[in-house]
C-alpha cells in the first residue's frame, strides 16, 4: 500500500530514494499515472525521488523524464525529440534567471533602463517561444518556473535606491513569465519565487552541489520543490474540492460551546481567540475564491446560531455557509447530506475537524472525501489548510478545463505554427562560438580532469594521466581542446579530442569527449572537424574513429557514422573517414576559431 | 547492529545491503554515476549531520573511503536494532 510506504518514509535523501524505488516497483492501481517531462537550464534530475514520493502522496503515479542538461529548446522545438517520445502529460520548464539573463542576475549596474527593458523582453520572448513551440507539437499541460530573487544584489545595500532596482527587475521578469503563460491555454506559472521566499535563499541554495554538478539546490530544497511541484501536478490532473466542511468547537473557535456557553468560547483579538479569528479570515478568503463553506458539528443548533448571529468576533455568519448540519448524529451522514443539498459529489468535499476520531470515522466511511490532517495546535491550522492543496487551482480561469479547453488548444496549435522559432533559428540566435586549440601546459590540468570525469559523451573513456598526455603530445599526437561561449555566457573548456598516428601509417582518434553541459548544439561536430583538419595538415589521409562501449556512454555510440565516417569491414565499433575527400561539415550557426598559435 | 552507511548506499543505489562491502564503488555498483554520487553526498550529509568539503565530496569514490572519512569525523556507522 502506498499509505504504508509513505508512513515509513524517512524524510532524508536516502529515505526518499528508497520510498521512490518501492513506489516505482509496485503496482498501485489507485494512483493516476502521469508522464512528466522536466526541462531545465541546470541539473534537475535529483528531484526524481521527491517528485515520485510527493506525487504518490497526492494520488499521482508520476513518471518523470528529465531532459539532458540545458537542452530545453533542443527538446521542445524538435517535434521528433525524446521529450515528445516520452509522451508527456505535463511539461515542466525550469530556468534560472542567472542562465537566461545573466546580466539581469549578475551584471546589473551597467545596464541602462532601456537595456533592462530589453533583457526583460528577451526573457519573455524566450518563454513565449518555448510555450508556442511546445503547443505546436503537444497538448501537454505546461508549468513554467518563475525566478527566485537574486542570490546577491550587485549594488548591495543600495539596491532599493537603484531605478529600477535589481529586485524589482526580477519581479518584473516574473510578470513577463506570467504574461507569456497567460496567452496559451494550459500554460501555468510555477511560483518558484514564492517557494524561495518561504524556504529562504540560504536554505534553498547549495553552492557546493552547484559547483560540483550544476545542482543549484540542497536536499531540503529538493523535498520542498518536490512537494510543491506535486501539488501543481495534482492541480493539473484532478479537480479541486468544491466545498470545505468545517467543525466548530476548537476549529472555528476555542473551547466547547456546549460547556463554556456562547460567552465562554475563545474568539477575539487576544490569544487564543485571535488565532481562531484569523483562521476564520482564511476561510473567508477561500470563499472569495469560489469555495463553498459548510458546517458539520455536534452541537445544540440554538447555541451555534446565537454565536454565528450575535458574536461580533465571529466573522463567519450563517449567510457565509451554504449548508449547516448541526446535530448529534454521525458526521459521515452530515457530509452526505451536505453533498446532496449542494448537489455535488462527496468526492468534491474537504473536511476540516480538530478531532482525530471524527477524521478517522469520515475517512473510513467516505474514503473519497479529502480529509485534511489537522495539527493539535490551532496555530498550525492555516498552514494545514493551505498545504492540503485541496483547493489548488493553477489559474482562476481553469473552471472550464476539460473537453472544450482541449479543443481550444488544438486550434491554438494550428495557429501557433508561425510563431514558434525552429530549433535551427534558435541555435542560430544563440551565437555559439567554439574556439579550438592545442593542449599545452596551461590547459593540461583541465584536460586531465575532463578525461577522468567525463562518462557519457566519451567515445573511448581512456583515462590518460597528465604525464601520459604530455608523452603522447611529445610523440606527435594531435591533442585539441574546445571552449564554447554563447550569448548566455562562457561554458569554458568542455571538449577534448586526441588523434595519434597508428602503426599502419593512418591516424586514429584515441580520445574524444565532450562535457554533457554543452551537448545538443553540435559543438562536438566543430571539434571533430577541427581535429580532422589538423590531422590532415600533419599529412594524415585516413582517420579512424573508435567507440568503446561502457556502462554510461551509449549516447555517443552513433557519433562517428553520424559525421560521415564509414564502417570498417569486420569491425563493429571502428569507423574511418578519408580526409582527402573533404572535411567534416560544421553547422553554419557555429562560429569556429583556432586559438593558441 | 546494522551498518547505517550500507543502508544508505543500498537506498541510494538500489542494491541489497548484503552485497555491499568496503571495496564497492562506481565500477561495481551500476547506478553509481556522477549524478547519483551527488545524491549520495546529500544523503550522507543529512543522515550523519555532517558537511563535506567539496574535495571530500569528490574523493569518496568507494564505500571504504566513505567509512574512513566518517570515522575521521568521529561518526559511528553502526546503529542499534
Amino acid at each position: 500500500m502506498v499509505t504504508e510506504i509513505l508512513r515509513e518514509l524517512t524524510p532524508t535523501p536516502a529515505g526518499y530514494a528508497k520510498a521512490a524505488g518501492r513506489i516505482e516497483a509496485g503496482d498501485f492501481g489507485a494512483l493516476a499515472p502521469m508522464n512528466v517531462g522536466l526541462l531545465a537550464t541546470f541539473t534537475f534530475n535529483l528531484l526524481k525521488p521527491y517528485l515520485i514520493v510527493e506525487g504518490a502522496a497526492r494520488g499521482l503515479r508520476v513518471n518523470p523524464w528529465f531532459a539532458p542538461y540545458d537542452q530545453i529548446e533542443q527538446q521542445i522545438l524538435d517535434g521528433e525529440s525524446d521529450f515528445y517520445r516520452s509522451r508527456p502529460g505535463a511539461a515542466v520548464i525550469a530556468m534560472r534567471l542567472e542562465d537566461i539573463a545573466p546580466n539581469l542576475a549578475g551584471r546589473f549596474i551597467p545596464l541602462s533602463p532601456g537595456e533592462v527593458e530589453a533583457e526583460l523582453e528577451g526573457v519573455e520572448s524566450r518563454v513565449r517561444g518555448l510555450i508556442a513551440g511546445l503547443r505546436k507539437h503537444s497538448p501537454a499541460e505546461i508549468l513554467v518556473f518563475n525566478f527566485a530573487p537574486p542570490e546577491a544584489l550587485d549594488a548591495g545595500l543600495a539596491d532599493p535606491f537603484l531605478e529600477p532596482s535589481q529586485s524589482s527587475a526580477h519581479q518584473r521578469a516574473n510578470e513577463r513569465v506570467a504574461a507569456a503563460c497567460r496567452e496559451t491555454g494550459g500554460a501555468h506559472v510555477f511560483d518558484f519565487a514564492r517557494l524561495a521566499a518561504e524556504v529562504g535563499l540560504g536554505r534553498l541554495l547549495d553552492p557546493k552541489m552547484f559547483y560540483l554538478g550544476r545542482v543549484p539546490f540542497g536536499a531540503e530544497a529538493h523535498a520542498e520543490i518536490g512537494r510543491r511541484l506535486a501539488r501543481g501536478l495534482r492541480a493539473l490532473a484532478l479537480p479541486p474540492c468544491k466545498c470545505l466542511v468545517v467543525d466548530l468547537d476548537n476549529t472555528l473557535w476555542g473551547g466547547v460551546l456546549g460547556e463554556e456557553g456562547p460567552e465562554g468560547i475563545a474568539l477575539g483579538e487576544d490569544y487564543p481567540g485571535a488565532v481562531y479569528k484569523d483562521f476564520q479570515r482564511r476561510l473567508l478568503a477561500l470563499r472569495d475564491r469560489g469555495v463553498l463553506l459548510a458546517v458539520a458539528s455536534k452541537n445544540n443548533e440554538a447555541d451555534v446560531l446565537e454565536v454565528l448571529g450575535k458574536n461580533p468576533d465571529c466573522l463567519l455568519g450563517v449567510g457565509h455557509f451554504s449548508a449547516l448540519q448541526i446535530h448529534w448524529s454521525d458526521k459521515a451522514g452530515s457530509l452526505r447530506a451536505i453533498a446532496e443539498e449542494l448537489n455535488i459529489g462527496t468526492d468534491a468535499l474537504a473536511f476540516f475537524d480538530d478531532d482525530p476520531l471524527e477524521r478517522e470515522w469520515v475517512r473510513s466511511q467516505l474514503p473519497e472525501v479529502n480529509v485534511i490532517e489537522v495539527p493539535e495546535d490551532a496555530l498550525g491550522y492555516r498552514r494545514a489548510l493551505e498545504d492540503s492543496g485541496a483547493f489548488d487551482r493553477l489559474s482562476l480561469s481553469a473552471e472550464d478545463l476539460g473537453r472544450a479547453e482541449l479543443y481550444r488548444r488544438e486550434n491554438e496549435r494550428k495557429q501557433l505554427k508561425t510563431e514558434a522559432p525552429s530549433l535551427e533559428e534558435f541555435l542560430k540566435q544563440l551565437d555559439i562560438r567554439v574556439s579550438v586549440g592545442p593542449v599545452g601546459k596551461d590547459t593540461l590540468l583541465r584536460v586531465g580532469q575532463l578525461l577522468m570525469k567525463t562518462n557519457q559523451f566519451n567515445l573511448t573513456a581512456r583515462r590518460h594521466t597528465e604525464s601520459g598526455l604530455q608523452e603522447m603530445i611529445g610523440a606527435g599526437a594531435v591533442a585539441l581542446w574546445a571552449r564554447v561561449t554563447d550569448r548566455y555566457g562562457d561554458s569554458g573548456l568542455i571538449g577534448v579530442g586526441i588523434a595519434v598516428r597508428d602503426e599502419s601509417a593512418g591516424w586514429r582518434i584515441d580520445t574524444f569527449l565532450m562535457s554533457c553541459r554543452v551537448l545538443g548544439r553540435k559543438v562536438e561536430a566543430a571539434l571533430l572537424s577541427a581535429l580532422a583538419r589538423r590531422v590532415g595538415e600533419q599529412g594524415g589521409r585516413i582517420l579512424l574513429g573508435e567507440f568503446i562501449p561502457s556502462a554510461k556512454n551509449a549516447l555517443a555510440a552513433e557519433f562517428y557514422p553520424a559525421h560521415g565516417f564509414a564502417p570498417v569491414a569486420g569491425e563493429k565499433n571502428i569507423w574511418k573517414i578519408d580526409l582527402e575527400a573533404g572535411g567534416i561539415p560544421v553547422p553554419d550557426y557555429i562560429n569556429v576559431s583556432f586559438d593558441g598559435e | 547492529m546494522a551498518n547505517r552507511l550500507y543502508r544508505i548506499i543500498s537506498d541510494v543505489f538500489g542494491v541489497p545491503a548484503g552485497e555491499i562491502g568496503p571495496e564497492g564503488g562506481p565500477d561495481s555498483i551500476p547506478k553509481w554515476d556522477s549524478l547519483a554520487h551527488l545524491s549520495l553526498v546529500m544523503s550522507l550529509e543529512s543522515e550523519f549531520g555532517i558537511k563535506l568539503a567539496p574535495e571530500e565530496a569528490l574523493n569518496i569514490s568507494s564505500v571504504g573511503a566513505i567509512q574512513e572519512l566518517l570515522e575521521k569525523r568521529g561518526v559511528s556507522v553502526l546503529e542499534e536494532g
